[in-house]
Formats: structure tokens, C-alpha cells, sequence
């Protein structure tokens, strides 16, 4: 598997059809089973879930940061304690060095063969290969592992190692492996196979070996979770234990081990603990050992790098690719390395080097929503856009986007180029689309046409307040607000600026569109070009700082995210420049969370009868970051007074994903695809959401499937609520 | 979300409750006599040939049951009786411990377990349940290298979600709460 080159492997994946029904039916249960565990922890306050779980997170990272801050003192005091215990705590210098130390503790016992508990430290370091090139046999003992280790492959989800494949494929693989027939239906029966083959190797081996999922400093004991069992084997039957780790595994107390036990099953396979968590202090009795082997292999060049120090609170949950959305398409197989998800592309660069981490990082469409189910909240989407950074400062970009960046950063010319395609692409517009045909790995989409007349020209650098109408008096009068179009919105999406800014006028305020505005950088920040990013980023500060506006709001949801949440990053090391990102942040909303917040609309204000049925997606990142979701709905289902369709699945992301949906079009058609059959599954033909990207993305695909949907802007939907109607004119 | 007893009881309620949730049975029982009872009672309807026992869990468990057996003579035994030394309520776990490997094989080995605890040895949270291992993690003579908490009988959901009792471990996990006064 790892031997065929990230393209070979991603052309299979997106094929493979049958990888990704596995898949949607595995994110789909577990997020459930997830969501529900939470719901129904109760902590001495009763909150609600994410609320029970924001308060647990936040205890485990500053548990997981204060150690990682004060490594060696804690790790002297695990040695300690294990070693007045009589175990072996041995500190390996490199992979190999780790690998070694194995190799040597079977041939001393004379073991030919290592019983082993799911690690994915010894994934890492390659340990299985190592050990069969010299004569042991590896056996795995976890069922997910054992497979995939009979396919040989490697675990394509941390915790799930063989989620990707069918009953009916393990049927095939035990069937192959033992000569004998087995069920490709019957999961019970499958499962009594292993456990029969495995017995024999677990009383055969004289060398057991696992990881451990906490670290106890206080007393040196080791906390290792397990469901089958198969891990008091490991660690019971043979003379000779050995718990193979990295330092992240340390925490300080008891009391730091039962948060992350907490946490770790539930957010891991939803479960409120696992059906054994073994705490192992030392050997048991006189001629038996317990061996500690620590590895670095990168983890101190993580932990003095600031931008991922952050990283090695991981407790290896697998979340992050549980809920993403691009590995349901492709699988852990390419969505990583040998750790997959999103932790796997933040730390392959560090354990494996960056070229592995090069084409996996390339399919994530940060739609963050890794963050929002880490248990210890580490910043995964930023960290992925600093992997892609690092990945474009080594390669460059390719030459296709260099070009188009070129264009994107200049104004004049971006605009005579929309302009050119509006003239040119009119005899094949329709409905603001060109209805052209696209080239293969493009056919499920329709793109969006540039319109002659661009948001600029149709609205003024001044619109004065409305004086009277349905929300004249609203919370907004009298305030001054900065319009931002977006570069894109402009020429592709020029009616949904035209109805936001009507209802701001609307809402009494009076509203300036800066000239100088054009691009906040986001596509650059999403390619990994950061001077690129960083100068458009100037500019837009510069332009809005001009305004004095006591606002700054913009429909385009994708560009407040990026003010709000990537500028403060991208100015990090420039001090001046961080301190203006900072001050515009707090100026910056999204249109609904101004009409809600500042404007205040009342319930009823702008009701209206509607032939449509609706349904509601929120752009991810308004869901994610902004945490607009919430403004949105209301405006809709209160101050519209709309019954909207409950969307299943809403809280995942679209497929647009800024560039990716470009560079990897296999990934975002997989997501497009999940997420218009969910909308079909509500009979809605209306849906409303609130970021243009997304909007132009969601409606082209609509087009080319032949759907009859209509996707419109949450803006457009309220304004024209504001011109008085005859009954059923809608 | 179901509201949560309170109260003395209320803790036996509501282990029984999570321990359910994860697959096991828990009876209770007013004293230790009971306890001989309803472990014999279990043995019978299993109609097991074969009850072994760890040296704590010999006092619950029937004569006949063998203590200290070698891997081939517990592997599969029918039934395995241990003693908890403590359940906690937050999970619906109960904490094992020994040294001695060959107690151990009981609840890892056999197809049905049975754990006997005290109802002194009932906690509410896993904190608790912190503090106590703490202690029987620390060197002394009473230190115990081995401990962990038995949530529900051994399980997998790694074909395809599905899930899947009995996997090394037993097939089946009963919890007796001697209640006492």
C-alpha cells in the first residue's frame, strides 16, 4: 500500500464505491452514537452535551499542556516511579533504536513470536516489517488489526483499523488466510474465527506487547484501554511485556486519566467506556518483565515548534476522521500516512517528513470540522493550512495555480478577465450559469457565469438609510456599516450583495461600499501562499480601516472567517500588523449575526407566506467558526417566519472547500454528492445558505445532476420579503 | 436524558442503570449468604461442567469450583467467579485487581463472569474510583500491579460497526451488589 505513489493511490480510492458507502454508513453511526454519549453524561451541573463536553475538553488540554510544557520533569517522575516497581524504562534514540530494543527482548526469551494490542507507535516506526525481516512473527490481536494485517495493508482509521472494508471482504480475507471456508454475511461467525486463531499465538508467545493510552506519572503506571479483551492476554500470558510509546502519553495523576477517560471512548466509538481499562504498575511476580520503550521520532521537533506544538495533546481518538468529510470519500489510505485524518496530516511531516504529507494535506477543504470533536480542542484546520504552507514553500505551487493567483491578486485585470467571460460566455449563459461542456473529472458541475454588471456597478459607495419600511427602527439605526462584497460575489453572485445591502439600508443603517475593496486573501491563505495572502490581506484591512465604520459586515461568510479567524494567525510574526487584524476583527460580523446582535429583529418582522419548501444548510464555517448557525436560523424560522425541512446531516460540509474543489474534484463531487442526497431526502426545493462559494457550488451541481433545487442566499430570501406582496405571489 | 436518582440507593440505581447500558446484569442481594446463592444459581443454569475461581472469589463461588487453575483448565470454564473491589456508578464498571496472573485468567478466560462486590465498595465517579487506585498503585504491601475496571462482557464493532459480544474475553458479564445495611 504504501509503496504506490499518492496519485496512484487516490485514483483508486475515488473509484472504489464500495470504500465510500463503507464509509458514510461508519461517519453516520458513529456521529450519533458520539453526539448521544455526550448528551447523556451528566456532570454535577447537567449541562447540555457539547456544553459537558467544551468543559472536559478544555480540563484534558490544559492537563495534556502543562506536561507537554514540563515534559522532562514529569517524565522523571513516570521513570521513577515505574522503575521502584521493577519495570525497564528505556529511552530509544531513534525508530530503529526502538525497533531494535524489541527485537533483542524475543531473541533473549527465544520468542519467535510478538503478541501485540493495537499501537499506533509501532505503525510509526515500521515495527511489524522489522521484526518479520529477522524471523518473529508480529500476530496483531485486535480483530480491526488482525485483518488488515491478513490483507496486508495498514489500519486505515486509528481506531477502527479496517472500517474500510465489508463483511464480505473479511469474509474473503479469512476464507484466504485459513483455507477453509467462512462466512461472507455472518459477523458473529467471523469474529469466532479470530478469537480460536489467536488463542493459539497468545499462549505460543513468550514477548507480548502494547501501547498504553495514559501514562501516570505520579506512581509510573500505565493505563492501556481495550474492548475484545485480548489485551489481558497480552499483557498476562507472556514473561515478557513491553509497552512501546511516545511521550505525549504522560499526564500527571489519576485525576488526569479518568478526564481523558472521559473523554476518549466517547469520542473515539461513542461509547461511555470501553470494557476494560487495565492500570499496570509493574511485573507481577519474581522472572517476569515489563519493559517501557519511548520514542521521539519528531516529537521534540513538535513540541519546540509553536505553530504544532499543540499537536501532542492528541490522545488518538480517530474524531478528527470520523467527522471528515473528504476521508469518507478517499479513506485513511490517502487522507494520511500512517496516522490518517486530520492529526494525520498535521504530524506526518514531523514523524515521516513533509513529502508524505504533501498530497493528503491537499484534499482537506477546511470546513473545521475536526476542531469542533477533538477532545482536547487542538487547532487542526490551521495547523493543516500551516502543513500546506510548509509544502508550498518547498514545491511551489503548480503552474496552473501560480497563473490563476497572478490574475486573482489584481483587480483590474481579474475584473476585465470576469468581463471578457461575461461577453464571450453569453450565448451559453443560463440562469447565471454557463452551460458548457466541462472535461471529464468536471462533468457534475455547472460553472457559474460572470455577470456584465458586477456588484460595484449596481450599488453605490453610499446608501443612505431607509427612513420607513417593516424594520426602520430596528437595532441598526443610525449605525454606519462597512459593506464587503467579496471578490467572488462580485461578478459571479452580484444579487446576493445587492440584497444585503438592501437589508441594511433597510434596517436603518447607512451603508458605504468601499471602492478599493476587491479579495481578503482567503484564496491565497487556502493554496499555502502566504505573501500572497498577506498582502491582500493589507489591502482589505487597510481599505475597511478607512471607512470608520462602526461595522464591517459582509454576506460572503467565508471572508468574515477568514478576518476573523486567519488573520490574526497570518500576522503572527508582525506585531503591528497582528494588532489592526486584531482591531478589525472586533468590527467584523456576518450579515445574520448583525441582524440578530446589533439589528435585532423581532420576531414576525418580515412573515410572509411562502410556497416553497425549505430546508437550511449552514456554510460549515459559519457553523464552525463564526457560530452564525444559530442567528441564521432564527432569521429564517422567526423573523421569516419559515418552516424549514430539518436537513440531515447539515452540520457537514458541502465540498466546496475553496481550492480544493478544484484540485481534487473526485473528493468535492463525493461531498456535493452526500449532501444533495440528504437534501433530497427533506423534498425540499428551496435551500437556503449562507455563503456564496457554496451557494455557486451546491447550485451547479444541482444543474448538472438535473435537479429542479433552487439555492439561494439567506440575503436574498429576506429581501424580498421587504417589498409588500399580493398574497401568494412568492 | 433521564433524570438521575440521588441517595444511597439511588447509587445502586444508577450503576445498575450504566452497567446495563454496557451489557451486563447486575443483581442485588442482602448479605454474603445470598451472594453463594445467586453465583450457584447462575452456575446452574449454565449447566456448567466447569466453575473456577479466584482464591478472593472462592467464598461465593460452589465447592466444586477450582481456584488457581493453569490456562488449559480455565480457558472456556463455563463460569468465573472474582470479587470487585469496587463499582462504580458513573460507568457501571467494577474494579478487579491481583497480582497473580492466574486469578486473572477467571475473568479474562472464562465465558461467563461474575463479579461479587460489596455494597461498601460502591462509589459514585470515576474520581472516586481515582483516589483508590492511587493507593493500590503506590509501593507497599498492599500495592497491586494490576488492576482495572470490567464494563459489560468483551466486545468488537470492527466489521463494519457491528457489534459483537464475546470476542477474547467472555461472552457475558453478571454483577452481584451485596447490599448489606
Amino acid at each position: 500500500m504504501t509503496a504506490t505513489s499518492f496519485g496512484a493511490r487516490y485514483r483508486k480510492a475515488v473509484q472504489d464505491i464500495q470504500l465510500r458507502t463503507n464509509l458514510l454508513a461508519f461517519q453516520r453511526g458513529w456521529r450519533q452514537s458520539r453526539d448521544e454519549r455526550f448528551a447523556d453524561y451528566l456532570g454535577p451541573d447537567g449541562q447540555s452535551g457539547e456544553a459537558e463536553f467544551d468543559t472536559l475538553r478544555r480540563q484534558l488540554a490544559a492537563a495534556k499542556d502543562a506536561v507537554i510544557h514540563d515534559q522532562e520533569a514529569i517524565f522523571t517522575r513516570f521513570k521513577a516511579g515505574a522503575e521502584s516497581n521493577g519495570a525497564v524504562v528505556y529511552q530509544a534514540s531513534s525508530a530503529d533504536d526502538a525497533t531494535h530494543y524489541i527485537l533483542s527482548l524475543c531473541e533473549r526469551t527465544g520468542s519467535t513470536i510478538l503478541v501485540k494490542t493495537k499501537s499506533m507507535v509501532s505503525e510509526e516506526i515500521f515495527l511489524n516489517h522489522y521484526l518479520e525481516a529477522r524471523g518473529i512473527r508480529a500476530v496483531e490481536t485486535d480483530l480491526g488489526e488482525w485483518i488488515v494485517q491478513l490483507r496486508h495493508e495498514t489500519p486505515s482509521h486509528m481506531v477502527m483499523p479496517a472500517i474500510h472494508l465489508s463483511r464480505k471482504q473479511v469474509g474473503e480475507t479469512f476464507s484466504e488466510a485459513t483455507g477453509r471456508e467462512v462466512s461472507r454475511e455472518d459477523v458473529g461467525e467471523q469474529v469466532g474465527l479470530a478469537r480460536t486463531e489467536l488463542r493459539k499465538d497468545f499462549l505460543a508467545a513468550h514477548v507480548g506487547m502494547t501501547g498504553a493510552n495514559a501514562l501516570v506519572a505520579e506512581t509510573g503506571t500505565a493505563m492501556i484501554i481495550t474492548n475484545e479483551g485480548n489485551e489481558a492476554m497480552v499483557t498476562t500470558l507472556p514473561d515478557v511485556h513491553v509497552v512501546l510509546v511516545g511521550y505525549e502519553k504522560l499526564v500527571a495523576t489519576f485525576e488526569d486519566a479518568m478526564t481523558q477517560l472521559r473523554l476518549l471512548p466517547r469520542s473515539a466509538t461513542g461509547q461511555p467506556i470501553t470494557s476494560y481499562v487495565t492500570f499496570i504498575s509493574g511485573p507481577d511476580r519474581a522472572g517476569r518483565e515489563l519493559h517501557y520503550v519511548f520514542v521521539d521520532n519528531g516529537r521534540s521537533a513538535m513540541r519546540s515548534d509553536p505553530d504544532f506544538v499543540d499537536a501532542l495533546r492528541c490522545i488518538r481518538c480517530a474524531a478528527c476522521a470520523s467527522v471528515c468529510p473528504p476521508y469518507q470519500v478517499v479513506g485513511g489510505h490517502v487522507f494520511g500516512h500512517i496516522y490518517s485524518g486530520a492529526i494525520g496530516l498535521v504530524n506526518t511531516p514531523f514523524h515521516h517528513g513533509l513529502e508524505h504529507a504533501a498530497g493528503p494535506q491537499s484534499l482537506c477543504v477546511s470546513c473545521n470540522a475536526c476542531q469542533t470533536v477533538c477532545p482536547v480542542d487542538i487547532p487542526l484546520p490551521r495547523q493543516i493550512l500551516d502543513v500546506r504552507r510548509r509544502v508550498v514553500d518547498a514545491n511551489g505551487l503548480s503552474p496552473l495555480k501560480r497563473a490563476i493567483l497572478f490574475v486573482w491578486g489584481r483587480p483590474r485585470l481579474f475584473r476585465a478577465l470576469a468581463r471578457a467571460v461575461a461577453v464571450l460566455g453569453r450565448p451559453v449563459t443560463r440562469d447565471g450559469f454557463l452551460r458548457l461542456p466541462m472535461p471529464a473529472r468536471h462533468r457534475w458541475r455547472t460553472p457559474p457565469a460572470p455577470r456584465l454588471r458586477p456588484a460595484r456597478q449596481r450599488l453605490k459607495t453610499v446608501i443612505e438609510p431607509a427612513a420607513t419600511g417593516p424594520l426602520a427602527n430596528s437595532g441598526a439605526k443610525g449605525i454606519t456599516v462597512a459593506y464587503f462584497i467579496q471578490c467572488l460575489t462580485d461578478p459571479l453572485a452580484p444579487e446576493q450583495a445587492e440584497s444585503a445591502v438592501k437589508l441594511l439600508s433597510a434596517c436603518g443603517a447607512r451603508v458605504v461600499v468601499p471602492e478599493a475593496q476587491h479579495c481578503c486573501g482567503l484564496p491565497f491563505i487556502d493554496s499555502g501562499d502566504a505573501s500572497g495572502a498577506k498582502r491582500l490581506a493589507r489591502q482589505t484591512i487597510l481599505t475597511l480601516e478607512s471607512t470608520a465604520a462602526d461595522y464591517v459586515v459582509s454576506a460572503a461568510n467565508s471572508c468574515v472567517a477568514a478576518i476573523v479567524h486567519d488573520y490574526p494567525h497570518l500576522f503572527r510574526d508582525e506585531p503591528q500588523w497582528k494588532v489592526r487584524a486584531e482591531r478589525l476583527r472586533e468590527r467584523v460580523l456576518d450579515l445574520a449575526s448583525f441582524l440578530v446582535n446589533v439589528a435585532r429583529l423581532p420576531a414576525g418582522a418580515l412573515a410572509g407566506r411562502s410556497s416553497d419548501v425549505v430546508t437550511y444548510h449552514p456554510f460549515c464555517q459559519s457553523l464552525n467558526v463564526l457560530n452564525a448557525d444559530h442567528a441564521a436560523r432564527r432569521l429564517l424560522t422567526e423573523v421569516c417566519g419559515l418552516e424549514l425541512r430539518e436537513l440531515p446531516e447539515a452540520n457537514v460540509c458541502c465540498g466546496f472547500g475553496g481550492s480544493t474543489s478544484f484540485d481534487a474534484p473526485e473528493v468535492a463531487r463525493g461531498i456535493v454528492e452526500r449532501k444533495l442526497s440528504n437534501i433530497d431526502s427533506t423534498g425540499a426545493d428551496l435551500l437556503v445558505t449562507d455563503n456564496p462559494g457554496c451557494i455557486l457550488h451546491l447550485q451547479g451541481a444541482a444543474l448538472a445532476s438535473g435537479r429542479r433545487l433552487r439555492v439561494r442566499h439567506l440575503a436574498e430570501i429576506m429581501a424580498t420579503r421587504l417589498v409588500p406582496r399580493s398574497p401568494g405571489s412568492d | 436524558m433521564q433524570a438521575e436518582p440521588t441517595g444511597a440507593s439511588a447509587l445502586t440505581e444508577r450503576f445498575r442503570q450504566r452497567a446495563s447500558q454496557a451489557g451486563a446484569t447486575v443483581e442485588t442481594v442482602p448479605d454474603a449468604a445470598a451472594a453463594v446463592a445467586a453465583v450457584g444459581d447462575m452456575a446452574r443454569r449454565l449447566e456448567a461442567a466447569r466453575v473456577t475461581s479466584t482464591p478472593e472469589g472462592a467464598e461465593f463461588a460452589p465447592a466444586s469450583a477450582l481456584v488457581g487453575g493453569s490456562v488449559a483448565e480455565v480457558a472456556d470454564a463455563e463460569l468465573g467467579v472474582s470479587v470487585g473491589r469496587l463499582a462504580v456508578a458513573e460507568t457501571g464498571s467494577v474494579l478487579l485487581g491481583s497480582n497473580d496472573p492466574r486469578a486473572r485468567m477467571v475473568g479474562m478466560l472464562a465465558r461467563t463472569h461474575v463479579v461479587v462486590v460489596g455494597a461498601d465498595a460502591l462509589v459514585s465517579s470515576l474520581d472516586d474510583a481515582a483516589t483508590r487506585i492511587r493507593a493500590l498503585a503506590r509501593p507497599g504491601p498492599d500495592q497491586l500491579r494490576y488492576v482495572g475496571f470490567v464494563t459489560g462482557p468483551s466486545r468488537t464493532a470492527d466489521i463494519e460497526r457491528v457489534l459483537t459480544i464475546g470476542v477474547q474475553g467472555p461472552r457475558a458479564l453478571h454483577v452481584v451488589l451485596i447490599e448489606g445495611d
